[in-house]
């Protein structure tokens, strides 16, 4: 064998990559142990200075005797994205690099680290898992069920091998690098039959208004290549004359108008309470469960805005790809002082500020028309017209969410089966 | 079988094998104490088979409580049966009892380590009461199942806690969590677990300081040995030639201190009979002045180059006299108990009857040797030179038929020596006796005795009848034979050569290499009258009597005797010298040589340092040595500071469990953020640069650009965040929502009201 390989080998035996820790078990052992060693060495009586010799061994022995901690790879298999207070499943695999002696009573410790725990809160799972025996060059799976803890973003610590073998005396923990992140979006609610009616009431009302737009109720989409039966109307020639065959202009039937959610999560800047707290989580939560529902069907535009100290704004047509970045805004969105709608409102692009329908979701009074007149952005005509059915403003501090939505139990199978459907197209990340 | 199943197995072997060690050496035909064990073995399998099993019934606590009292009452009433001998067997006993009554009550977390450390009480009581070759055995069994259940109740334990663990998914309730656990990588982690344990235990015991002689040993089971009291019934070391017990194991030294084989004849000299009278020979009484064995030859006779050094350690026995090869220059005790005393009169050897237990000692011998203290050889005008020409006169009144012993013996004798030409000599007629009893062809070496003719004296039976016998028959007939021939002798009991061990260099002798022969007080060569010995028994029958003697093969009985060795020198009889001997000399010893070694260099590092630290006045110190030295010394200073950092950074870390970074700290999040913002302005920590210096820079920084009302915020960050990772405190969610506030603000500032960014 080279020398270099095995200096390198003794140094990472003296690195102190692992942990070791007595347990309560050892403490009484060593002081049965220590009572022996001295009244042996007080007597000089061999035969109890064996006695104590020899029991002096299983404590030295879990020294030495490492169970193998620094030959198992642990990993760790976890989703990208879980909704807040929903079910969270890991899966923990352990590789036993060791080629004859299998693993014992190996446990697996993780820890989740919120990012941010002013927007998640204190409390964030410890998922554990124990794995009984990994053979020799084998791999051992566990799983971890628990609930999903509360929005925002969180960074998997580093695993921890944790091994009390080979006597249960002293605890072993050796971390292992093993860098993830998981995001977990806000709770998804019910909307209820009011907020259905009322939707319905504002799209007929709107409609009625709306003929201006397209004579015929359908928006350009797109080109494609012509296929038998296609009219000839819809040919676009020059494009066409471009490509050298024919090209086909699609439309989109537009049946649902564009919508805006502007979150305005206010909390105090100092010594907030409960309520105001739970008021932002309440709209936090509205809004995901309104940006859920309107990107289930495609063919709107949806926008979000939220304020704060950098106002944001994220829209585009309606999809799962929109979804997750409005659901991911919604999970790290931070509770702030300052910023307001009116900041939001210029941020916001012309087309949608002109024609969608408003849903200001906020958690203090807001008077609308202050906020418009802050607006550097709306022209005076668009003040008068920003006004009446097109905006619907919510205060989330005085209960005014309660009407339209409802927090949901776990059991609650309708959104939790739409959930479900929209779980199924995720993606998980190993 | 579950591994659970297995466990309690081990434990309760364990706890069996801790009441055998408790029984100490018993003659098998005594049952009493081997009760105990049993009991232990019966209730280990009733709570195995009953009270062990899943929804088995054990002993309630209503029950056990007066099952406890009751034992305390068992246990009073064997030591009230014998005050003196039973107080530590009855405690012994009472921990038995309270053994079984715990192995019949249901288990609950934690019963282990309660019936183990119960256990090992049992075994420090048992090693109390005796310590042989069985113990040592025993006490392996002990450790080897008590480590067993060790790791086994661990995983079984393990296992349970698991089965408590939040949020784990099992995989449907499997009877055992460790299916296919005993195969040969458990096998193998075990068997590293003892030895680890065995070896550090060892090693522990060994290098703990000793500070005398070693353990009093007690007397339990040591018993005396047949013919080696002041009275020995004629025919009684037969018993002791058909044993092949150990009596004593010696390492034998040269003048130099090497090891050397003492020679397969080696005569160890135990007592010295004198008197015979009907079948039984006595010791001479009195037996003279005893005087301490240190002094029995001068220093100078001790350094002889021809010197032989003996270290006997003897085994447990209540025989008082111990045992040498003639003649004794220096005796002295080397581990517990007193020196030996040596008496001047018969040359016997004999400890103090408080020594019973292992006794250890050095005897110094010079074979070929002449050396006898004077007061050994008696002259002619002392009373008790006739003891030494004493005949047995008629036999014991009552027993038929009469014959007048001496005049037989006398003319049996005249008889001999005629045939072998009448010698003048004393030392011819001794030789020419010897002879005639030696050859083999007229008398036979035999254990198996037959008396002919009931109510004779034996030595008569012997010469006259059977004429078979064992040494000790031969041995009396010499000695009376030479007495008629008017040459003063006594009989002489001991041993004679032993097996040597080539694994350990010893001797060890055994009960089976008793013998008897005699001493006559004749002139030798130079004129000078002393003891000199004789031996008659046929060499070569002996020889095969003592070789079927055991039927342990060649091999094994190295092996064992090689590992009993071990036990009764380096673990029975470990004392202070044996420690320095074995430990400390041989360190020295490598430190000695390894100082030898680096002496020239160490010698040439001192010059050099003598040649640069050499400045006789402040001027000289201005010159390109004192540069060199100066310019040393710093890049040693230097150097010093960089290790003395680097290990306070490598505590620190491991302190700290190895890894991680420090902004990524569990409820940092509000530091890490200030980190990251600052370094988007471009402001980095230098790696020579505390967090807290940093902060101040940055506040400096923040100062430049004009925002005036949050300078302080990265130092104030920086303080909580030494509260976090090196206070080890929870931080008030308000104080980092507050921090987190002037964090937005600053973020404000320094970015300006930037819209966000568009999907």
């Amino acid at each position: 064998m080279k020398p270099i390989p095995i200096l390198g080998r003794w140094a990472r035996t003296l690195a102190p990559d692992q942990s070791l820790n007595p347990t309560w078990d050892s403490a009484g052992f060593l002081v049965a142990l220590l009572t022996l060693l001295v009244v042996g060495w007080y007597q000089q009586s061999n035969m109890i200075l064996l006695v104590a010799g020899l029991a002096s061994g299983p404590l030295v022995a879990s020294l030495f005797v490492g169970g193998g901690l620094g030959k198992s790879r642990p990993s760790r298999r976890a989703p990208r994205y879980v909704f807040a207070g929903g079910p969270l499943a890991i899966d923990y695999v352990i590789e036993n690099k060791r080629r004859v002696v299998p693993a014992l009573a190996l446990w697996v410790e993780d820890q989740l680290v919120a990012e941010d725990r002013t927007v998640s809160g204190w409390t964030a799972p410890l998922p554990r898992v124990f794995f009984a025996r990994v053979t020799a060059r084998g791999k051992g799976r566990a799983r971890w069920e628990g609930t999903a803890p509360g929005r925002g973003r969180y960074q998997f610590g580093a695993l921890e091998l944790v091994s009390r073998a080979p006597f249960g005396l002293i605890e072993r923990r050796m971390p292992v690098k093993a860098p993830g992140e998981l995001l977990v979006y806000p709770a998804i609610g019910r909307l209820t039959r009011t907020w259905q009616h009322v939707q319905r009431q504002t799209t007929q009302t709107r409609r009625g208004r709306r003929h201006d737009r397209s004579a015929q109720q359908q928006e350009y989409h797109g080109l494609r290549d012509y296929r038998p039966g296609d009219s000839p109307r819809w040919v676009h020639w020059r494009t066409s004359a471009r490509l050298g065959r024919p090209m086909i202009k699609e439309f989109e039937q537009q049946h649902e108008e564009d919508l805006a959610i502007l979150v305005d999560a206010w909390l105090p800047r100092s010594k907030p309470t409960t309520a105001q707290r739970e008021a932002v989580e309440e709209a936090v939560r509205f809004a995901a469960t309104l940006c859920m529902d309107t990107c289930r069907r495609q063919g709107r535009r949806l926008l979000l805005g939220c304020t704060g100290t950098a106002p944001v704004v994220l829209h585009g047509p309606a999809s799962v790809k929109l979804l997750h970045s409005l659901l991911e805004q919604l999970a790290v969105l931070r509770p702030a002082a300052e910023g307001s709608i009116a900041a939001v409102l210029d941020a916001m692009p012309p087309a949608m500020l002109r024609e969608a329908r408003l849903v200001i979701v906020s958690t203090r009074p807001i008077q609308l028309h202050e906020e418009i007149g802050r607006s550097t952005r709306l022209a005076e005509n668009a003040r008068r017209a920003f006004s009446g059915s097109r905006v619907m403003l919510l205060d989330a501090s005085k209960g005014d969410l309660n009407a339209y939505f409802q927090r949901e139990d776990r059991g609650d199978s309708s959104s939790f089966m739409a959930r479900a459907s929209f779980e199924a197209g995720k993606e998980s990340a190993s | 079988m579950t591994t659970g199943h297995f466990h309690r197995a081990c434990l309760y072997l364990a706890l069996t094998f801790a009441a055998l060690v408790l029984v100490g050496e018993h003659p098998e035909e005594e049952f009493v104490p081997f009760m105990s064990p049993a009991i232990v073995a019966i209730g280990s399998i009733l709570a195995w088979t009953v009270v062990d099993r899943p929804g088995g019934r054990g002993l309630p606590a209503a029950l056990a409580n007066p099952l406890g009292l009751l034992a305390v009452g068992l246990a009073y009433l064997e030591y009230e049966s014998n005050r003196v001998n039973n107080l530590i067997p009855a405690l012994g006993h009472l921990l038995i009892y309270l053994q079984v009554i715990k192995v019949l009550q249901p288990k609950k977390k934690g019963d282990d380590w309660y019936l183990l450390t119960l256990s090992l009480v049992v075994v420090l009581v048992g090693s109390y009461i005796g310590q042989g070759d069985f113990f040592a055995v025993l006490l392996l069994g002990w450790i080897m199942t008590s480590l067993l259940a060790l790791m086994l109740g661990h995983l079984e334990h393990e296992a349970q806690r698991a089965g408590l663990t939040e949020g784990q998914v099992h995989e449907g309730p499997g009877p055992d969590p460790y299916r296919g656990l005993f195969d040969g990588g458990f096998l193998a982690t075990a068997s590293l677990v003892v030895l680890w344990t065995l070896g550090f235990g060892l090693a522990t015991f060994l290098a703990t300081p000793r500070l005398g002689g070693g353990t009093t040993t007690p007397l339990a089971g040591a018993s005396p040995m047949s013919g080696f009291s002041e009275e020995v019934q004629l025919g009684r070391m037969g018993e002791v030639l058909e044993n092949d017990a150990v009596v004593m194991t010696i390492e034998s030294f040269d003048s130099a201190g090497n090891r050397v084989q003492p020679d397969e004849e080696t005569h160890w000299r135990g007592i010295s009979l004198v008197n015979y009278r009907d079948g039984k020979w006595s010791r001479e009484s009195p037996a003279g002045r005893p005087i301490a064995a240190s002094g029995v030859g001068s220093e100078a006779r001790t350094r002889g180059t021809h010197v032989v050094r003996h270290r006997i350690k003897l085994e447990p026995s209540r025989t008082q006299p111990i045992f040498a090869p003639r003649p004794v220059l220096r005796a002295k005790v080397t581990g517990t108990g007193n020196d030996p005393r040596f008496s001047t009169q018969d040359a016997t050897l004999s400890r103090g009857p408080n020594d019973g237990g292992y006794y250890e000692y050095e005897v110094w011998t010079a074979p070929g040797s002449l050396f006898q203290p004077d007061e050994e050889v008696p002259t002619e005008d002392q009373p008790r030179y006739g003891r030494f020409l004493s005949l047995p006169g008629l036999t014991a009144p009552g027993r038929a038929p009469r014959s007048q012993l001496k005049e037989r013996l006398e003319g049996f004798a005249r008889r001999v020596l005629a045939e072998r030409g009448n010698p003048k000599a004393a030392l011819d007629r001794a030789q020419a006796l010897e002879s005639y009893l030696r050859d083999g062809r007229r008398y036979q070496y035999t254990l198996q005795l037959d008396r002919v003719r009931d109510g004779s004296d034996p030595v008569e039976d012997f010469l006259f009848n059977t004429k078979k016998g064992h040494c000790e028959y031969f041995a009396s007939a010499l000695t009376l034979l030479l007495r008629a021939s008017g040459v003063p002798a006594r009989l002489v009991n001991g041993f004679k050569g032993g097996d040597w061990n080539s694994l350990s260099s010893t001797t060890v002798v055994r009960q089976k290499h008793a013998h008897s022969w005699v001493e006559a007080l004749v002139q030798d060569d130079d004129g000078q009258a002393r003891w000199l010995e004789f031996d008659p028994t046929p060499p070569d029958e002996r020889r095969l009597s003592v070789s079927q003697v055991g039927r342990s093969t060649f091999r094994i009985r190295l092996v064992s005797d090689f590992l009993r060795y071990i036990w009764v020198y380096y673990v029975v009889g470990f004392n202070a010298e044996r420690q320095r001997r074995v430990l400390y000399e041989p360190v020295m010893q490598v430190i000695r040589k390894a100082g030898d070694g680096y002496k020239v260099l160490i010698e040439e590092v001192d010059r050099l340092i003598n040649w640069l630290f050499d400045f006789p006045d402040y001027s000289s110190l201005f010159s390109f040595r004192g540069f060199l030295v100066t310019v040393g010394l710093m890049l040693l200073l230097a150097g010093l500071t960089w290790v003395v950092r680097r290990i306070a950074a490598t505590w620190r870390r491991w302190r700290r469990g190895g890894a991680g970074d420090d902004i990524t700290l569990p409820g940092a999040a509000f530091y890490r953020r200030t980190v990251l913002l600052l370094a988007e302005f471009g402001l980095k920590r230098a790696s020579s640069e505390t967090p807290r210096e940093f902060g101040r820079r940055a506040g400096m920084f923040l100062f430049s650009r004009d925002v005036d009302d949050l300078t302080d915020l990265p130092v104030d960050a920086t303080d909580e965040y030494y509260g976090l990772r090196f206070g080890e405190e929870e931080l008030d969610p308000e104080r980092v929502g507050a921090l987190e506030t002037r964090l937005d603000a600053l973020e404000s500032e320094l970015r300006g009201r930037k819209p966000g960014h568009t999907a």
